[in-house]
């Protein structure tokens, strides 16, 4: 166990020219984003349904209440959310929800830089680049891309950032009774959010003390309540083999096919899908458990933005690997980028487990984001080893950060490419609603029903939309879609 | 000056690409405000070159607003095909083989094809060859139509 010392937490200092300069490239990267989530319709597929269930419940205690007992998963607080947002959005419903989402990101965005310690031109030049491999990761699409209506994936990222920057703050009561309401809203919405609890204790365990001994112990009780809850009391069960189709290798496995091939022994599937998210998240490859990069390899078509995705993060990995174990050997008195580190090692580790029943990208967001605050602290290292030697070191070292550096500038530019795509496929999905619907006999008789579709629908197909397909294709070669 | 040089260079390496993104993004954020959009613009299109283009909400808003379906529409030389062409926007929809749009637009078409119309749509899927396009077609099959007779039919678009 190492121990906490007052310096590891955050000192109160006005705003200095370095962090002044990490918060205006913070706000611009966060306007950009927030604008492209705006102006994004809502999705139809696995969230209209959800808005249809909440126009149906008569209130939100009892979307809670329905929620809270049976099926594969204990989400209550998901579906509550989902009602609240439709009662208070007063037939705005985009507003509703779209607002909720740049919330969300201009959440995330604050709450990631202010993790982040700044007080030199170095921490900020560290920061700037940690920004950019956050929003570069492949991973943070997944709080981009998909909304359910609300995107619970980027929720959990907040609720676990919330959980550092408490671990990180000065501390005192509030700040255990904040890590204890944050875990509750968290672990009551989705799984990942039994994350807030391993971001907390493992950062009680590497001295980032602002949530006490106490505040952890509380945590823990709560954490055992509500797996005794989930698996004793409610007696919810984990999500089996034939809930979905998940990646394998270089294929794409149906429920079905999962069955006849690990349903006696899902052991093995399951392993495989810790490995693979591991593996996504610090190589790129592979993606929602499909070795994309290879198979396209093998066919001869590796496009730009593949050798883009993949370089950049196996670089970028192997400077972390380098930065820890320079820190191991190094054997003095963490300082707090370094314990930084440990605790985005264990959020990584940890949400990969969680990530065992079927491989999604979307799973693994959170570890994106402790990944880039790792880059935070492995960057910074590089810097300092390059000052720490004559000429030649900093100009060799500096030009082999200089590509990196630049390619992960790239990838988070790509970034708005993949939203317009993704928004005009869901533009285009409300196009097709009525036919697809009517088709399959889906098409609601319920006036209420039908007023709430139209208005999305309207707002959608009114929403003015780039279409991508008049774009030079160089965007998608090199942002890919 | 040499340790100057030392302390900047590993620097500006690590975030001289994120402020020029930095920049560049502001730059364009700050067009927006003004109108323009941030990320791309792109030529205002008709209803054919929507569908060629494979835009069905465009088509489909298009079609709310009055417009006709079945009115040819110049689409211009290079957005889908070599040569300027004149489509309507169900044609435009068979010669990209897009069946999702074809089946939009007669979803949402006030009035269905006649029946010597949907022959000749019918004709020119055939000639393109695209099982879907054509399954499509003949779930709007009206009953006036006369059987497909397509000799005389040529496919108006290279």
């Amino acid at each position: 166990m190492m121990s906490g010392t007052a310096e590891l937490t955050r000192p109160r200092s006005s705003l200095s020219a370095p962090r002044a300069a990490v918060w205006a490239f913070a706000a611009v990267l966060t306007i950009a984003l927030a604008y492209d989530m705006w102006r994004m319709p809502v999705q139809v597929f696995d969230s209209l349904q959800e808005i249809l269930d909440a126009q149906a419940s008569p209130s939100v205690a009892q979307s809670f209440v329905n929620a809270a007992g049976g099926g594969a998963y204990l989400r209550p607080l998901r579906i509550a959310q989902i009602k609240a947002v439709f009662d208070l959005s007063q037939g705005n419903y985009r507003a509703g929800y779209r607002g909720l989402h740049v919330v969300l990101i201009v959440a995330l965005m604050w709450l990631f830089t202010r993790a982040l310690p700044i007080e030199t031109g170095l921490d900020a030049a560290a920061a700037i680049f940690a920004l950019t491999v956050l929003t570069g990761m492949h991973t943070f699409l997944g709080f981009l891309r998909e909304a359910f209506p609300i995107n619970h994936f980027l929720e959990m990222a907040v609720f676990t950032l919330v959980a550092l920057n408490l671990s990180l703050s000065r501390g005192g009561w509030w700040a255990d009774a904040l890590a204890a309401l944050t875990f509750i809203a968290a672990a009551l919405t989705l799984e990942s959010g039994v994350l807030v609890w391993v971001v907390v204790a493992g950062a009680w365990l590497c001295g980032l003390r602002g949530v006490s001994t106490r505040g952890v112990l509380v945590l823990t009780a709560l954490l055992v309540g509500y797996f005794a809850v989930r698996f004793w009391f409610l007696e919810t069960g984990l999500p089996t083999l034939t809930e979905r189709a998940s990646g394998f290798l270089l294929e794409r496995l149906e429920p079905d096919e999962l069955q006849r091939r690990f349903g006696d022994s899902p052991r093995l599937f399951y392993a495989y899908n810790v490995v693979v998210a591991v593996l996504s998240v610090l190589f790129a490859e592979p993606r929602d458990g499909l070795f994309v990069a290879t198979r396209a390899w093998m066919d001869g078509d590796v496009r730009p933005h593949t050798y883009l995705a993949v370089g950049a993060s196996l670089a970028m990995t192997l400077l972390i690997l380098v930065a820890a174990i320079a820190m191991w050997r190094r054997r003095r008195q963490l300082e707090r980028p370094d314990r930084l580190v440990i605790v985005a090692a264990i959020v990584v580790m940890a949400n990969a487990v969680l990530a065992f029943s079927y491989a999604k990208d979307d799973i693994v967001t959170i570890a994106g984001v402790f990944y880039a605050i790792a880059a935070y602290t492995a960057i910074r290292r590089a810097v300092v080893y390059a000052r720490s030697g004559g000429l030649v070191r900093a100009v060799v070292v500096s030009a082999a950060l200089l590509p990196l550096a630049a390619a992960w500038a790239v990838r988070s530019s790509g970034v708005h490419h993949v939203v317009n795509e993704h928004a005009f496929r869901t533009r285009n999905d409300w196009a097709s609603l009525p036919v697809e619907w009517h088709r399959e006999g889906r098409w609601p008789s319920d006036p209420r029903q039908l007023r709430l579709i139209e208005t999305l629908r309207n707002d959608a197909l009114q929403s003015p939309m780039p279409n991508p397909n008049q774009l030079p294709e160089w965007r998608s070669r090199w942002y890919g879609d | 000056m040499v340790r100057r040089l030392i302390d900047a260079c590993p620097l500006l390496a690590i975030a001289l690409p994120g402020a020029i993104l930095g920049l560049g993004t502001a730059v364009l954020m700050l067009g927006a405000v003004g109108g323009s959009p941030p990320w791309w613009r792109v030529d205002p299109v008709n209803m054919s070159e929507a569908a060629a283009l494979r835009d069905r909400a465009t088509v489909v808003r298009m079609m709310a607003e009055g417009q006709d379906p079945y009115e040819r529409h110049e689409i211009r030389a290079d957005l889908v095909f070599n040569n300027r062409v004149e489509l309507t926007a169900i044609e435009a929809g068979i010669a990209t083989r897009r069946s999702e749009i074809v089946d939009v637009i007669l979803f949402s078409a006030r009035t269905p094809p006649d029946g010597m119309a949907w022959a000749r749509l019918k004709c020119l899927a055939e000639l393109e060859g695209d099982e879907d396009v054509t399954e499509v077609l003949d779930r709007y099959r009206p009953e006036s139509a006369p059987a497909p007779v397509c000799d005389d039919v040529k496919r108006p678009w290279q």
